[in-house]
């Protein structure tokens, strides 16, 4: 509070100094209490630690004759860029939810030049401490559920 | 509290506010420009996934909609800029960020990439921010008025600004405590950010193996963030604090690639005095002239 000009407090309008006080009071609280109410926000950037033991969802794509390739996340358009985020909340999803995102992932894959006519969704361990090179060492990737044409299999790991 | 509040409604210079207006709405149109928009907008609707206002719609907007609202916005932030029927055209560029910003948020994470720089605005919708330098000004349109007018819309974008980066450390120490920063946290951090690009990133690896280097890094952020609103008290401590800010965000976008270039050129147009900045650079080149030589 250091400005050094006089105070005039009193000239400026009572709605004026209403917005303020309410714009402030409501960007203080979300941001004490972490509460998200766009574009008010609880200011959550890389709060909770990260731990080396990353468990994330990787999706890949399966074409007709049941060969994998990659989700070509890169080549997708834009709107699929929390793609890989949705699918990391798979399991919690209702059906009706997953197979729609399978359906849009398949075809978001396939306006990507990829064939797919399924999407697989791999459990992955990752141990970021243990290094091969610049990389994690290879993680661990265990089949969760397989989906496409309007069905949804969840696979007993 | 009654302190606060005589500070926060001080009298201000119009000019300084008139150089918050130019400063914002310029970085607002040119981030109103991406192409983001108009890409999410054809989205499939499994993938929408809504924050806030944008739980009204099912759906991403259709492309043609978004496509004005960016045109309309991109058009009155330029001439909020310019202090062009800045009454109507500041408010309706703010809508549109909002808006269209709005859509970049419903993709099941919050971004922050333009909150600072929203938020800070929204004090200009209700303010004068037009009486000097701007075209209202050189029209008639607006003139000069009493100095309460100034102060507050400034003074309330530099406590969102030191509010901002206070609680973004808050959050940390409530959400992982010490440990954010004496854990291994800012290493793993760094680690999983270069295994999830295509190529690994040096920096951020050099760093991630040298455990006191990833500790000074952490420990730097969360003191800078923590102890930003000292610039609200402490006129002098401004420069250094805006230094901070653009060394912290460079250093994100170099190691995590996360691209926040709105946030700090928000925090030198809300703290830095433009004014004063304006009238040395006239005084040093006007010296050389009256200097008997």
């Amino acid at each position: 509070m250091s400005e050094e000009q006089p105070l005039a407090p009193a000239r400026v309008p009572v709605w004026t100094r209403a917005v303020v006080a309410v714009f402030l009071a409501a960007f203080i609280v979300c941001g004490l209490g972490g509460i998200e109410l766009w574009p008010l926000t609880g200011w959550r950037l890389f709060s909770v630690s990260r731990q080396p033991i990353d468990i994330g969802w990787s999706a890949v794509t399966v074409d007709a004759r049941g060969e994998e390739a990659p989700l070509p996340l890169g080549r997708m358009s834009i709107s699929y860029r929390g793609a890989s985020l949705l699918v990391g909340r798979f399991a919690r999803m209702k059906d009706a939810d997953r197979e729609a995102l399978c359906e849009a992932l398949v075809t978001g894959a396939n306006g990507a030049g990829a064939q797919a006519v399924s999407i697989r969704i791999y459990r992955v361990r990752l141990d970021h401490s243990i290094r091969s090179g610049k990389r994690a060492a290879p993680g661990r990737a265990t089949l969760a559920y397989e989906c496409g044409n309007g069905r949804v299999v969840s696979v007993p790991t | 509290m009654r302190r606060v509040e005589r500070w926060i409604f001080s009298s201000g210079s119009a000019e300084r506010l008139a150089a918050l207006r130019i400063g914002l709405c310029s970085v607002l149109a040119l981030r109103l420009t991406r192409t983001v928009y108009v890409h999410l907008a054809a989205q499939p609707r499994a993938l929408f996934r809504p924050l806030s206002f944008m739980k009204f719609f099912s759906a991403m907007p259709p492309r043609l909609p978004v496509l004005i609202v960016q045109i309309i916005g991109v058009a009155a932030a330029a001439a909020a800029a310019f202090g062009w029927r800045t009454r109507a055209t500041l408010p309706l560029a703010w809508g549109a960020g909002v808006f269209l910003n709005g859509m970049t948020t419903s993709l099941g994470k919050v971004v922050h990439n333009d909150v600072l720089l929203l938020l800070c605005l929204f004090p200009l919708v209700f303010a004068a921010s037009a009486d000097v330098w701007s075209l209202d000004s050189r029209t008639g349109r607006t003139h000069r008025g009493d100095p309460s007018r100034y102060g507050w819309p400034v003074n309330t974008a530099m406590i969102v600004v030191a509010g901002a980066y206070f609680f973004a450390g808050f959050a940390k120490l409530v959400n992982s405590g010490p440990g954010w920063v004496t854990g291994g946290n800012m290493r793993w951090i760094l680690y999983i950010a270069s295994d999830a690009r295509p190529v690994p990133n040096s920096l951020a690896l050099f760093i991630a193996e040298h455990t006191w280097l990833a500790h000074l890094v952490a420990g730097g952020s969360l003191l800078m963030e923590l102890t930003l609103p000292i610039v609200l008290f402490w006129k002098r401590a401004r420069p250094v604090y805006i230094a901070a800010a653009a060394i912290f965000h460079i250093g994100i976008w170099l190691t995590i690639g996360l691209d926040y270039w709105p946030q700090p050129m928000t925090v030198g147009i809300v703290l830095i005095d433009w004014p004063a900045v304006v009238a040395r650079v006239r005084l040093a080149r006007a010296r050389p002239a009256i200097s008997p030589g």
